[in-house]
């Protein structure tokens, strides 16, 4: 029976998945003892509450990044990258599903980081509540609707997520370019990383200058508006998305014509 | 068929294979057979796409063999399976990639190879290993097998279980089999056709039962005799 692209493809991601679960554990797992330990002990130091999800949204945030040597690089250690070479899909389905499950566990991670500090929050502080905090929000002149905060807080967090797919997609690339050498391949990938990283910020930093020239004329410290603000984070986000497809593309090539065991 | 037409390889200074042309016809059993270093895992993995070459060309069937992995199966000599896998998870990983997976053969498999399926990768022995191995490549109905070192460091029984599997499932006329092994007698009465290779070059091929009546030695004899004359 013949067995369509989609389902190779999602075979390959829950296997990345299984792959990365001991990570994804270690978040959840510290984030619930630290929450619990800050909710023990913020009697004493209540400031305190926004310290361990801060420290956990670093780990969250930084942990798919580290994941993505071992993910590609694990394949090589082990000898399993006879197995996937030696199946009928191409590099876009291999790097693919492995950049998405990285990605999947960005959004695991960050999403229990912030439900732990939004729990933590209401528990410690049931007073003055949700709606309450709101309307003195509002009232100091901070727009609350659920429209802008769902828009910006999106926006925002869209552009960290494309950040994220940005820079695993570089590991993947000088990982590879790493791999076609036998001596050195560890500095070799430091180096291509380190390059591409500079090559693909100096590509990108003038259109980043241009539509930040173009927002500045809609937009300044007297005239702050949301929209405008939204649009910026917008197209820089697109920006760093087509970079990101950039270097994603030269991985695929790398993997498809240039890697040999 | 596969072809090989001035085949060259080499990995920085060491020269894998120089200037090799075979043909591999379809639907026998090749022993493809050596020492070490000669270029037999090097003509495996060319033909599996695993490598490329740096002159000449690999076909298989007349097309790139990056085209055709569809249409091969492939036991390396490393362990080269997820060790977290268990063999139920490691067969659902291979039949997803493959039209060709005969879930009827690998439930017959299983059992005639000793093994269960919630055994770990990770916690079998080597011996299970390359029968798990062997399972995983065999229960695919693939026009092309591909065997590299397939007994290596196997005990004796274990090699008996594998080269009785062969025979079992072997489709004559239908499926290519290509063994490279430097252990030519556990072959021996396997093979159709023999390709020896020293240092990337051929050394002799022919037709197993020709070249053993017309020299009137076994493939052993054969072999010893070959390198002896090489050196």
């Amino acid at each position: 029976m013949q067995t369509s692209s989609l389902k190779k493809f999602f075979k390959l991601y829950s296997k990345e998945m299984r792959e990365l679960r001991p990570e994804i554990l270690v978040v959840l797992i510290a984030t619930m003892v630290l929450n619990l330990l800050f909710y023990f002990k913020a009697q004493e130091l209540p400031a305190m509450i926004i310290v361990p999800s801060m420290m956990m949204l670093g780990l969250a945030g930084f942990l798919p990044f580290i994941s993505s040597f071992k993910l590609l690089g694990r394949e090589w250690n082990s000898n399993t990258i006879y197995l996937l070479l030696s199946l009928p899909v191409k590099g876009g389905s291999i790097l693919g599903s492995k950049l998405l499950a990285l990605l999947s566990q960005y959004l695991i991670g960050t999403a229990v980081v912030t439900a732990g500090g939004v729990i933590l929050t209401f528990l410690l502080f049931p007073e003055p509540g949700l709606a309450e905090t709101l309307r003195q929000a509002q009232a100091s002149g901070i727009d609350t609707r659920l429209q802008t905060i769902i828009s910006s807080g999106g926006l925002f967090y869209l552009m960290s997520l494309v950040g994220m797919a940005y820079v695993i997609a570089i590991s993947f690339f000088s990982q590879l370019l790493g791999k076609l050498v036998t001596r050195f391949s560890g500095l070799v990938t430091a180096i291509v990383f380190i390059a591409t990283f500079w090559l693909m910020g100096k590509l990108m930093t003038p259109i980043w200058q241009q539509v930040g020239n173009y927002s500045q004329l809609h937009m300044n410290q007297y005239n702050f508006s949301i929209a405008a603000l939204n649009q910026l984070v917008g197209m820089n986000t697109l920006i760093m998305l087509a970079g990101t497809i950039i270097v994603f593309i030269a991985a695929v090539l790398v993997y498809n014509h240039k890697i040999e065991l | 068929m596969i072809e090989f037409k001035n085949v060259s390889k080499s990995f920085g200074s060491t020269v894998a294979l120089n200037d090799v042309s075979i043909v591999f016809p379809r639907g026998k059993i090749i022993g493809l057979f050596g020492p070490n270093g000669a270029g037999k895992s090097t003509s495996i993995k060319l033909i599996m796409g695993l490598n490329r070459p740096d002159r000449g060309e690999v076909r298989v069937d007349g097309e790139n063999p990056q085209n055709k992995k569809q249409d091969v199966a492939y036991l390396p000599e490393i362990d080269h399976l997820y060790p977290w896998m268990n063999i139920a998870q490691a067969a659902d990983f291979t039949r997803t990639f493959y039209a060709d997976w005969d879930e009827d053969k690998y439930q017959e498999l299983i059992k005639f190879l000793n093994l269960q399926e919630d055994m770990k990768i990770s916690k079998i022995s080597k011996g299970q290993r390359a029968k798990t191995k062997l399972l995983l490549t065999v229960s695919r109905r693939a026009p092309y097998l591909l065997m590299d070192e397939p007994l290596s460091g196997i005990d004796i029984l274990t090699r008996e279980e594998i080269i009785n599997t062969l025979i079992r499932d072997y489709r004559e006329g239908e499926q290519t089999i290509i063994i490279s092994t430097h252990e030519i007698a556990e072959v021996e009465s396997l093979v159709d056709e023999v390709i020896f290779l020293d240092r990337g070059q051929v050394k002799l091929s022919g037709n197993a039962e020709d070249l053993r009546v017309a020299r009137n030695m076994s493939l052993v004899e054969l072999m010893k005799e070959a390198f002896r004359n090489a050196d």
